[in-house]
């Protein structure tokens, strides 16, 4: 199934399938990229900032740039 | 006087390692138009003094933010200038470091990789072969942990060695590595 | 062939999984206490209370350091034997301010001063302020957020605190300033650096110049009225964010999303720490100093020149009508934008007097908040944010003043204090 990287729950993963041009470049130094795998560590509440961890490390990002990220997870 | 770059991505002792490596006068200085601060010192490399920069923090020569761009800015600046890239690499986030080494090696600049942090990889059960990576990337690849200062000495001795190299001779080399 | 190819972000990223592929094994990995906690310290359910507790001990270490230092050693050194000797062995001093060599009075000040505080000499609160107050308060603040950032908490710190400042346009790291002014502006103005755009920047300055009191400023609320220091506080913070909201309105230009690595944790290095605060403390006096003095000498001259007696001539009927205060407040109201120790002194005396009600002490102090803390903020926000900022700020002084100060009174008046 298909949805936004903002929309994963905490302690859920999924792989990467796409990600918005306007912003691919930005985050592609950090590894976040399509075909990377995904996990979602936490999220805060109000709309606040996500921590993602892709490849073992830890990324901290804001809601509307995550949901410009669309990711795939295996039921 | 030739300058000796300390680039990487944030978070990988990059500053640490700059205390260990530079002279007493280390300087503070502002990077004009910006609000972006950055060190520099001296550096004695085989009886000749360098200046050693340390730069922001980056992920990418496609900067995302004003610090990354301050990073490329100076770096651009500094080519005709630079001696050395010292490219520090936080061994436990091997990949990410690897992206940037790429970028710097795509454009040209005279690179020794030091494989920082390598206690906590350890520690963390990865293990990395040095000597491939040398070969496949065709720099000066050298195993530190500033904390301590092991590994300085020789990625000193490699400074000199740093050349610049190209992306397709990369590709050529890899090809020729098993996995 | 082209000798220096340059690869696609995609082409890059197989290249170097590529190469990973081949030098990196990666055993198993089992987690640690620092993963447990890494992950504790960043979930909101854990995370939030665990932040408060570092944010108030934090802010205890700074009292506790601030206070030993700056009431501990400085004033007493000052106070007792810098000023006499000084006031003593310079030559011009008059029976008062006004009849002193305009020599004296630039740089010793008041020849009956009894404090460097008030002297507002470059020689005594110049130097007071530079060494005795601003000095400690930037030595404890870099230390805590140099230990907070080799350590590896500040990125999880900011995460959780963009949760909040990001809707009024600020970005997460925008924390550090607002906990360091809570102790002294002056560093906080210059701390605002650390944000990207010259509107985050802007905003930050001027919310915390106007809507957080420094630790003088709490210093004075608790003096006067201790047990409404705590709503003060409050009613403070609601105008931070609303006038923060906004601003974010108002102002051009972009506040960027959060995006930042979130490193394991790591012990931080004695070494390494006492280095940068070495750098960072002498960065900062060497860019600062000099501000804070030259703001001693325009304080001076705007007092020698009568330009306050004027300001608080003018502004009387604003006071007595729209805040309510009665008209003999009015000269320590003025005085508080320039002298706060000095406001005090008069509000105190007209409360214990009977002049002042409770409610009117609550307006008058809430006034004496909002007003920059003190001349060197004003001429630190001068100097990062130029002569544009300054003036778009003091316009959101005087308009949050208006406001603020005008709903207070509303306020006290309905609540009956």
């Amino acid at each position: 199934m298909r949805k936004k990287l903002s929309e994963l729950k905490p302690g859920e993963s999924a792989r990467i399938v796409q990600i918005d041009p306007s912003v691919k470049s930005r985050i592609a130094g950090m590894g976040i990229r399509a075909g990377e795998k995904v996990k979602l560590a936490s999220r805060q509440p109000f709309r606040g900032p996500l921590v993602v961890v892709v490849k073992g490390r830890e990324t901290s990002l804001g809601k509307s740039l995550a949901s410009l990220i669309v990711v795939e997870v295996k039921e | 006087m030739k300058k000796i770059l300390l680039v990487g991505n944030p978070n990988v002792g990059k500053s640490v390692m700059f205390s260990r490596l530079s002279g007493a006068r280390v300087v503070v200085s502002n990077y004009p138009g910006t609000t972006v601060d950055y060190t520099k010192s001296r550096m004695r490399v085989e009886g000749k003094e360098y200046e050693i920069v340390d730069l922001p923090g980056t992920f990418s020569l496609e900067p995302k933010d004003k610090a990354e761009e301050v990073a490329c800015k100076m770096l651009e600046e500094a080519k005709p200038h630079t001696a050395a890239v010292i490219d520090v690499i936080d061994a436990t986030a091997v990949e990410r470091g690897l992206y940037l080494t790429l970028e710097l090696i795509e454009r040209g600049y005279p690179v020794v990789v030091a494989l920082n942090m390598s206690d906590a990889a350890r520690d963390r059960k990865i293990k990395i072969d040095v000597k491939k990576l040398e070969r496949i990337l065709g720099v000066p690849v050298v195993e530190t942990i500033a904390t301590t200062g092991a590994g300085l000495k020789e990625l000193v001795s490699k400074i000199g060695k740093a050349k610049p190299t190209d992306i397709e001779a990369v590709k050529r080399r890899l090809r020729r590595e098993k996995k | 062939m082209k000798a220096k190819a340059r690869l696609s972000v995609d082409e890059r990223w197989e290249l170097v999984d590529e190469i990973s592929k081949r030098v990196v094994l990666r055993g198993k990995y089992k987690h640690t206490l620092k993963d447990v906690l890494s992950d504790l310290s960043v979930r909101p359910a854990t995370g939030i209370p665990f932040m408060i507790a570092v944010l108030y001990g934090f802010w205890m270490f700074f009292g506790a350091f601030a206070g030993f230092f700056t009431d501990g050693l400085a004033v007493p050194f000052f106070d007792d034997h810098y000023l006499p000797a000084l006031q003593g062995a310079f030559p011009g001093a008059g029976p008062t301010m006004a009849e002193s060599s305009p020599l004296y009075m630039i740089l010793v000040g008041d020849p009956n001063a009894t404090n460097c505080f008030e002297a507002f000499g470059v020689l005594t609160s110049a130097l007071f302020v530079a060494f005795g107050v601003v000095l400690p308060a930037i030595v404890a603040f870099y230390l805590i957020l140099t230990i907070l950032e080799d350590c590896g908490y500040l990125p999880r710190l900011a995460t959780l605190a963009d949760t909040v400042l990001h809707k009024i346009g600020l970005h997460g790291f925008a924390i550090v300033p607002t906990i360091l002014s809570l102790g002294c502006n002056v560093p906080a103005v210059y701390g605002c650096r650390v944000l990207e755009t010259k509107k985050q920047r802007f905003m930050m300055m001027t919310l915390l110049g106007v809507f957080i009191p420094c630790a003088a400023q709490i210093g004075i609320m608790r003096e006067l009225i201790p047990q409404y220091t705590g709503l003060i506080l409050i009613y403070l913070f609601f105008g931070f964010f609303a006038m923060g909201a906004l601003l974010n309105k108002l102002i051009p230009g972009r506040s960027p999303e959060i995006l930042i690595d979130v490193p394991p944790y790591r012990s931080p290095q004695r070494s390494n720490v006492l280095r940068k605060l070495g750098l960072r403390v002498r960065h900062f006096l060497k860019t600062a100093v000099p501000f804070v003095i030259l703001g001693v000498v325009v304080v001076n001259l705007l007092y020698w020149t009568g330009v306050i007696d004027w300001l608080s001539r003018v502004t009387e009927p604003l006071f007595v009508v729209w805040f309510g205060v009665p008209a003999a407040t009015v000269g320590a109201l003025v005085m508080a934008f320039m002298r706060k120790d000095m406001a005090v002194g008069m509000l105190g005396g007209l409360a214990s007097a009977g002049v002042l009600s409770t409610g009117q002490l609550i307006t008058s102090v809430v006034l004496v908040s909002i007003y920059f803390p003190c001349l060197a903020t004003f001429i630190m926000i001068w100097k990062e944010g130029g002569t544009r900022d300054l003036l778009k700020s003091l316009g959101v002084l005087a308009t949050s003043f208006f406001v603020f100060g005008g709903l207070m009174h509303a306020i006290v008046t309905l609540a009956g204090v």
